[in-house]
């Protein structure tokens, strides 16, 4: 019993932690890249009041949209919502972990995405479809690379639950292993990609005409805008947490032992510091692709998550 | 698994990451400065396998590639793309993603040879052994997929970096063969440096897809 | 009645016959309500797949399976003459390899032979280009049929043989055959399903990618089953069987709902339709549920069979040699590109089709369904619901069948929840709606879409011009580029046109030349052949006696 309430009260501690966070990421990554570029850079805590002065603004209704108009942006963020609350960030053990499979995750991840896609196609307006169908384009090929980089960690940990890949390679001493590096290259572009970061899309781009997500959402506004953007926010920290679980699984708290929270709270602040630094360094480093060349990326992205498990068999082979 | 192992496999891991990315690249520069970090993490595994087999020749050899292939040879390279202008991406020979699944293909077959013809020998050389051959079978498919000369030398150069990366992980190879063979890559860049002036004076392009034209007429 | 002489017809049920019915029944039900009633084919189509699953002899089974053919070449003919030619082609050849398949005894001869006769019959690569053609030709209710249920009835006859009758000389090499063939189904199918425009041709592909995903399942079954891997097996058969369920719910609802786009609008390409939402909501509403088991997304019925079949994939590459795991690594891969184009084609379907601004008049002026087909959607889309949230008890309703393929199969539970997830939305939703509620301001106001910073379009135009906006062809475009025509050729056709009609067109026109010569030939070259003929016989009798 008491073991039960307390995985309730850390699966609570991490969803709201999580939506209360997930602007204030968006703050910080916009606040170093500034700063990086020698700007000055806006406050940390501007998404708050862009999301807040949203809320207060009127919605419009464009014309020319169905009334599945107010629906997609909705579903693309309670599709980001559920995956937030179901991949670990600062413990382990939590109450959704039993249903955080990877699979459902990806899955998850699609839904959001077709939401965003469909929402992009409801006025008819040409940038929206642009953006959808370069969407679907990323989609694909972020797809297939995200289920073989799976694949990998399915080997290593025999599971395919966030939660249970999290418990097991905090437990073993992994080492340094050749295939996880290729499949940490490879997560890194995908989780990019689908992040809707710098080298397939630029998350501070307005109106070019090479935008991706920001297209999909030009005709909407007021809350669903929030909706939206709020989406976004949750989309950057599910990724840093999928990678941050799984690659940086060190000091996570256990659910089941309140001693151990304050260490894995404060050390997950830190990894999602030191994984923003890393992707603003990246991003101020990189031109932004052509929207062709993506697929090579991830396609590169695709065959490194299938040389991680080839070398996976290697390994196993020689009992190393 | 002991620290020097691991280490000494996440450097050939790095260094076939480097090669298999190679292969993704169309810009010289980008490919030039991929054949840089392999050669530097080259050196730093041989200086690593000095340093765990308390080899002095191994030392000098991570030395001379650091030298060699870290700087002198990208720094030459670099100089050649400028002089000829060759900022843009250079042509294909195969499409990219077909020329990756080769390299995967090749990387596949390297590990298939090279995990039951080691069975004697001992455990922790023989990934590296899939490694190395992997690094070189990339070199030439990268040498045969590009147009481009300079984009072949880099092939070229690449296979290299694979046959000492086999050479370091060997104990007991002698010092003077690796000391040679890095002798005639730098004779062998040399010349082919000079012979791509030649051939750009008489043909105004690095692209060899003409040259391979006028073989065809001759015959 | 009819039958073998001294035998007679008998019939069997058990628990696969039982399932593959259950599977037929609602879409049966559906297809007469959508306006199949009157016509008599249908009914003996019916009774030819009825027939085809409860037959208990190899000759019944043969019967009812060649019955089901004619029908459905007549009611295929009554839309379209061509297509139904080549289907008929089809179903002969595939009568042609399954009848010396039933009599022969239990091999891997025969394992072949029904593989390809039920493989060509369901539209498996190679063997799969006749079905985009004749699925689209007949009335809604048949196509919906056919893609729901006749496809089903072809994979019937190869799970009966492939697990049951032909089990004593089963091989693991059988089941990889069904995964290369189910992989390239699923790649191919998925990605003509992206570049059609035709929504009905759009929607037969997309059959194609999950008959591929169907037989995926059993080959990973099949492999796992010759090789005494009872996880393995139990979790493909679950992954085919839930996946053959859940599409013969959801695909026949979008067809009937192609149907009724059709009867509304007179057209069924996608560069014609748009904002039908607005005209047609209660269709919309339906399609979009049939999209969201078509792309397989979670809370939808079409999510556990894949999440099933990836966690089947990822579970047999952890075992077998380096070769295994590159091949199961690249089926992952292969899937994971399936499910992402699937998507990509659903979401073509709604957005292109039933979003956006009308593209013609008709589409425009469309109006909501009729009473007939609504209801048969309505009914579809309702058994779609225990699906999408109830996998796991309906696997547990189908352990008796995975019994009987397999009798030692572990069925291991299943850990996609979809109530608990929607659980979790539902909180979410509820703590936005009272932020939204505490903090922001309620109502909508319609304005002029912005469009861009395009002007408001002419009068004459009252939904503005379509060709601002992008077509189902500009969509698909950039899949075009970077896989279509890498994997199609460059205009888009099918491989295996390509590379299996286009040897055997040849090969008929030079039979052709070759029997127009004989027929030509003078009274001394026919004496000729009659002579050399004599004198081979003479001679293998010759060598025959004296050898």
């Amino acid at each position: 019993m008491l073991g039960f309430t307390l995985a309730f009260i850390a699966t609570c501690l991490h969803v709201a932690l999580c939506f209360a966070v997930a602007p204030l990421l968006i703050g910080t990554t916009n606040k170093l890249r500034a700063w990086l570029l020698g700007r000055r850079g806006p406050p940390l805590l501007l998404p708050y009041w862009h999301l807040a002065k949203l809320l207060r603004k009127s919605t419009v209704l464009p014309d020319t949209a169905t009334d599945l108009f107010t629906f997609w942006p909705l579903g693309a963020m309670l599709a980001m919502a559920v995956s937030v609350m179901l991949i670990p960030g600062y413990s382990t053990g939590l109450l959704t972990g039993p249903a955080a499979d990877a699979i459902t995750i990806v899955g998850l991840f699609a839904l959001a995405r077709a939401a965003t896609m469909l929402g992009g196609l409801e006025t008819g307006a040409g940038f929206g479809g642009a953006g959808a169908a370069r969407e679907a384009l990323f989609g694909i090929f972020a797809e297939g690379a995200l289920l073989v980089l799976l694949l990998a960690f399915a080997l290593l940990a025999r599971t395919t639950n966030i939660d249970g890949i999290a418990n097991d390679f905090r437990a073993a001493h992994l080492g340094i292993s050749v295939s996880l590096g290729f499949a940490l290259a490879a997560m890194l572009a995908v989780a990019l990609t689908e992040a809707g970061r710098i080298p397939t899309d630029n998350p501070s781009g307005h109106l070019e005409l090479a935008m991706v997500h920001e297209a999909m959402a030009l005709d909407y506004s007021g809350r669903l805008l929030a909706l939206l953007d709020y989406a976004g926010a949750l989309r950057l920290l599910a990724w840093m947490n999928l990678i941050g679980t799984i690659f940086l699984p060190f000091g996570m708290a256990r659910a089941g032992d309140v001693l151990s929270w304050p260490l894995g709270l404060v050390l997950w602040a830190l990894k999602l510091a030191v994984m923003a630094v890393a992707l603003c360094l990246f991003e101020v480093s990189r031109a932004k692709m052509r929207v062709f060349r993506v697929p090579e990326f991830l396609g590169a992205a695709l065959l490194l998550g299938m040389l991680a498990s080839v070398f996976l068999f290697v390994a196993a082979r020689i009992g190393a | 698994m002991s620290l020097t192992f691991s280490l000494a496999h996440l450097m050939g891991g790095i260094i076939l990451l480097c090669g298999f990315l190679q292969l993704s690249q169309r810009r010289l520069a980008a490919m030039i400065t991929l054949y840089q970090s392999e050669a530097l993490v080259l050196s730093a595994a041989a200086l690593w396998q000095g340093f765990a087999q308390h080899e002095l020749a191994l030392y000098l050899t991570g030395l001379i590639t650091f030298a060699l292939k870290g700087l002198l040879l990208p720094w030459g390279l670099r100089e050649i793309v400028q002089r000829f202008g060759m900022i843009r991406a250079v042509e294909t020979a195969l499409p990219m993603a077909v020329s990756m699944i080769f390299g995967l293909a090749l990387i596949g077959i390297a590990v298939l040879v090279v995990l039951p013809s080691t069975e004697a020998s001992l455990s922790l050389t023989r990934e590296d052994l899939a490694i190395a051959l992997s690094v070189v079978l990339l070199g030439l498919l990268l040498m045969i997929v590009r147009r481009n000369a300079l984009a072949q030398i880099i092939g070229f150069l690449s296979m290299e970096n694979g046959l000492v990366l086999a050479a370091i992980g060997m104990p007991g190879m002698p010092f003077v063969a690796e000391f040679s063979v890095a002798l005639l890559v730098l004779l062998a860049f040399l010349v082919v440096g000079v012979f791509l002036l030649r051939i750009r004076e008489h043909f105004d392009t690095l692209d060899l897809s003409g040259i391979e034209q006028i073989e065809r007429r001759g015959r | 009645m009819f039958g073998l002489p001294g035998h007679g017809m008998q019939l069997h049920l058990d628990a696969l016959s039982i399932l593959f019915a259950c599977i037929l029944l609602p879409q049966t039900v559906a297809a007469a309500l959508a306006g199949m009633r009157g016509s008599i084919a249908f009914w003996v189509f019916v009774l030819g797949m009825a027939l085809t699953l409860a037959a208990g002899d190899g000759f019944t089974l043969i019967f009812g399976f060649e019955l089901m053919s004619a029908a459905s070449w007549l009611l295929v003919m009554q839309g379209d003459v061509k297509p139904a030619t080549f289907y008929a082609g089809v179903a002969i050849f595939s009568g042609a390899c399954l009848i010396p398949a039933i009599f022969l005894p239990a091999s891997s001869l025969a394992f072949v032979l029904v593989a390809l006769g039920a493989g060509a019959k369901a539209g498996l690569a190679p063997l799969h280009s006749w079905l985009p053609r004749a699925h689209p030709a007949p009335p809604a209710g048949v196509s919906a049929l056919m893609s729901g249920g006749m496809v089903k009835i072809a994979l019937y006859v190869l799970i009966r043989y492939g697990f049951v009758v032909l089990a004593p000389a089963q091989q693991p090499w059988w089941g990889t055959v069904l995964m290369v063939a189910g992989a390239a189904s699923v790649l191919v199918g998925a990605l003509r399903a992206v570049l059609e425009v035709d929504l009905k041709t759009a929607l037969a592909c997309s059959t194609v990618e999950h008959v591929g995903l169907i037989a995926v399942g059993l080959g990973v079954a099949l492999r796992a089953k010759a090789l005494g891997d009872a996880t393995l097996t139990g979790l493909g058969l679950e992954a085919a069987l839930l996946c053959a369920v859940a599409h013969g719910l959801f695909k026949p609802l979008l067809f009937i709902g192609a149907g009724e786009v059709k009867h509304a609008t007179g057209t069924l390409s996608l560069n014609w339709l748009g904002g039908l939402m607005r005209g047609m909501p209660r269709l919309g509403a339906l399609m979009l549920l049939g999209a969201a088991g078509m792309a397989a997304l979670p809370l939808g019925p079409g999510f556990a069979p894949e999440f099933l079949l990836l966690h089947a994939v990822i579970q047999a590459a952890a075992g077998g040699g380096i070769l295994a795991r590159i091949g199961f690594s690249a089926l992952l891969a292969v899937l994971g590109l399936g499910a992402a184009l699937a998507l990509a084609a659903a979401v073509r379907i709604i957005g292109i089709g039933f979003l956006g601004r009308p593209r013609s008049l008709h589409a425009a002026a469309a109006e909501d369904a009729r009473r007939g087909p609504f209801i048969a959607m309505a009914l579809l889309g309702a058994l779609c619901v225990p699906v999408a949230l109830l996998p796991g008890l309906l696997l547990g309703v189908m352990t008796p069948v995975i019994r009987l393929l397999a009798p030692d199969a572990d069925t291991p539970p299943l850990t996609y929840a979809p109530l608990s997830l929607l659980l979790l939305a539902l909180l979410a939703a509820l703590a936005a709606g009272f932020i939204q509620t505490r903090f922001g301001v309620r109502g909508l106001r319609e304005v002029p879409a912005w469009h861009g910073g395009f002007g408001r379009p002419p009068a004459w135009l009252p939904f503005g011009d379509p060709h601002t906006q992008p077509s189902g062809a500009g969509f698909a475009e950039p899949v075009a580029r970077v896989l279509g025509r890498g994997l199609l050729g460059a205009q888009g056709q099918d491989p295996s046109e390509h590379f299996l009609l286009g040897p055997l067109l040849r090969g008929q026109r030079r039979a052709v030349r070759l029997a127009e010569r004989v027929r030509r030939a003078t009274i001394r070259e026919r004496l000729a052949f009659v002579f050399a003929a004599l004198v081979l016989f003479l001679l293998a009798l010759g060598l025959g006696q004296g050898g």
